[in-house]
């Protein structure tokens, strides 16, 4: 990995981790969903920062350049980010279909609309 | 049975043109039961005209979907106490003239959910023949993995118990609910058993499964099925 390449990838990193750290101090976004990211960031920084970590791990794996270890890492990562949200999403249309049920079902009632008219069979 | 409490569930995406229809067939062909319209967010006037007509329903505030929507029918169908429910959907496809039927096959044979088939004996309307092949592919399916034999296992037209009640309440999926609800029921050792009958073709609006998305729809209703049949509980 030449140093022009750290150098970037470098302020790119620095870059994406302050604009995240902004945003959760305005409370853009909640921490919670956001602790994956931080992680892979502060992975892939500290393989930038120690070249010869990710050349000793790139060795262990068996991967030629160092620089692809890097790139699998940060896909591999953003894959379990973005399994995280699905997973996120799923949890929330489900909490959200079943309060538009619910608040559905209970304006029916409050406004009568489903109520069901009495028949001859069924009156007390 | 006479006590049973039974009920309608009339699931409604836009459906002005046949909502009407439907209701005043269930008032000649089905007068014991209750029913209600689950408006599924129309976006056509199927909301005012029920409302005009002092029809009972429920509006949901976002659409869900024909799952959602049957969901919700089957949460009042709990909350009111209904002996057994049935999905009759909106279009005009299902004539209410077979519920009877559908009833008696349920007390006779304590089943705890009985589909409308079209295909055990002739006659009706009986879909586009790809369609038919994709229905025969699905019964093809649970067969494998449940070992009982559904010739119509995407039919809308399904009366359920009280236990299944309970149980479609809390798990019901949005989208392409039934050959996936049908294996969960199997998977359940509940008895399902079908009746015959006969399908009109749709008396408005559009059919939920465009050309475009059958593909999908395959493969989704695939997935779902062998999903289904790896849960355990």
């Amino acid at each position: 990995m030449t140093s022009k390449l750290r150098i970037l990838l470098l302020i790119g990193l620095v870059a994406v981790l302050v604009t995240l750290i902004r945003k959760i101090r305005s409370r853009k976004v909640e921490l919670r969903y956001t602790m994956l990211c931080m992680f892979l960031i502060a992975a892939l920084l500290v393989m930038v920062l120690v070249p010869d970590l990710l050349r000793t791990i790139s060795d262990f794996l068996g991967i030629y350049s160092p620089v692809n270890m890097l790139f699998f890492l940060g896909f591999v990562l953003s894959l379990g980010v973005i399994f995280s949200l699905t997973s996120t999403i799923s949890k929330m249309s489900e909490e959200i279909k079943t309060m538009a049920q619910k608040i559905a079902l209970l304006d029916g009632r409050v406004s009568g609309n489903s109520e069901q008219e009495h028949r001859e069979t069924r009156d007390e | 049975m006479g006590e049973l409490r039974k009920l309608i569930i009339l699931p409604c995406y836009n459906e002005e043109e046949s909502i009407l229809q439907t209701v005043s067939e269930i008032k000649n062909y089905a007068p014991d039961f209750d029913y209600i319209v689950i408006n599924d967010a129309s976006t056509d006037a199927t909301l005012p005209r029920v409302r005009e007509e002092h029809i009972p329903y429920v509006a949901l505030p976002i659409n869900l979907g024909i799952g959602g929507a049957v969901q919700t029918g089957y949460r009042y169908a709990h909350r009111n106490e209904y002996d057994l429910a049935v999905q009759v959907d909106g279009d005009g496809q299902h004539d209410v003239r077979y519920l009877a039927d559908m009833v008696r096959a349920m007390e006779e044979q304590h089943a705890d959910m009985v589909i409308g088939s079209r295909f055990i004996e002739e006659g009706g309307f009986r879909s586009t023949r790809i369609r038919r092949i994709g229905i025969r592919y699905f019964t093809a399916l649970i067969r494998v993995l449940s070992g009982q034999t559904v010739t119509d296992p995407t039919s809308g037209l399904r009366m359920v118990n009280r236990d299944v009640i309970d149980i479609f309440k809390e798990e019901y999926p949005r989208d392409y609910p039934e050959p996936e609800t049908l294996m969960m029921l199997l998977r359940k050792k509940k008895k399902v058993v079908e009746v015959p009958v006969k399908m009109r073709g749709r008396q408005g609006g559009i059919s939920s499964i465009r050309p475009m998305v059958a593909v999908y729809y395959m493969v989704k209703v695939t997935l779902a099925i062998l999903m289904e049949r790896m849960r355990k509980d």
